[in-house]
């Protein structure tokens, strides 16, 4: 099983029934094995706690899902020398947020594919880094 | 040896091999001053990603069961959007 790098909005889409992607996020989500863990960056948990928190989520769920992504199922690296530089280059080369670059980078120096659905991230990485595995939506 | 989050380099020399027992068994770094001055970091390295355990497979589970059974906002989102607005 190769590793697999979460975007937050996947993460997002696949636990909200109500969003517009869920039901192909979820589907992408449980392709992955339970028992492997997703490759996430340190931020992952902020971004996510901060977009549930934004839209109104009741508290319960920021606690469930807060104990939910600082679990074992999400492998958090830590944004170090290594990982800025690339995410540094991602940027400059085709001109992505920064934290979009980040999960780009993250996927390139772990050889991982990236789950996302994203189409500005999909349309800027395609071209350039055709080594990246893009697992992106179908719909 | 007491190992302290932040020690000068006199205590850290004759304490090495205790100091990088305790950064591997706790994960908290120490700092290493120098004239009083932090000057270096002993950090442990990030784990490699493993597999779950069944134990912690069965607590993932739980905490995804206890997710969708939380009552939420009922409007639809883009969550897309939402998130790449928390990246402006």
């Amino acid at each position: 099983m190769s590793d697999i790098v979460l975007d937050a909005s996947v993460f997002v889409a696949a636990i909200s029934p109500r969003e517009i992607h869920h039901v192909e996020a979820r589907r992408l989500y449980d392709s992955h094995p339970i028992d492997h863990p997703f490759i996430v960056p340190a931020l992952f948990r902020v971004e996510v706690l901060a977009a549930l928190a934004r839209r109104g989520e009741p508290a319960e769920l920021l606690d469930t899902v807060d104990a939910l992504v600082s679990g074992p199922r999400f492998h958090a690296v830590a944004l170090d020398d290594l990982l800025l530089d690339r995410a540094t280059a991602v940027a400059r080369t085709v001109r992505l947020r920064a934290y979009d670059a980040v999960y780009v980078a993250l996927a390139l120096n772990r050889s991982a594919a990236l789950l996302t659905l994203d189409s500005e991230i999909l349309s800027k990485t395609t071209g350039s880094f055709p080594q990246i595995h893009l697992v992106a939506s179908t719909t | 040896m007491k190992i302290s989050p932040t020690m000068n380099l006199s205590s850290v020399k004759s304490a090495l091999s205790e100091v990088v027992r305790s950064v591997r068994r706790t994960g908290n770094a120490v700092v290493i001053t120098v004239d009083g001055e932090p000057a270096a970091r002993i950090a442990g390295i990030a784990a490699e990603p493993r597999r779950l355990t069944a134990g912690e497979v069965a607590t993932t589970r739980a905490l995804m069961d206890a997710v969708a059974r939380i009552p939420r906002p009922t409007d639809v989102f883009d969550a897309v959007a939402l998130v790449a607005d928390g990246r402006r």
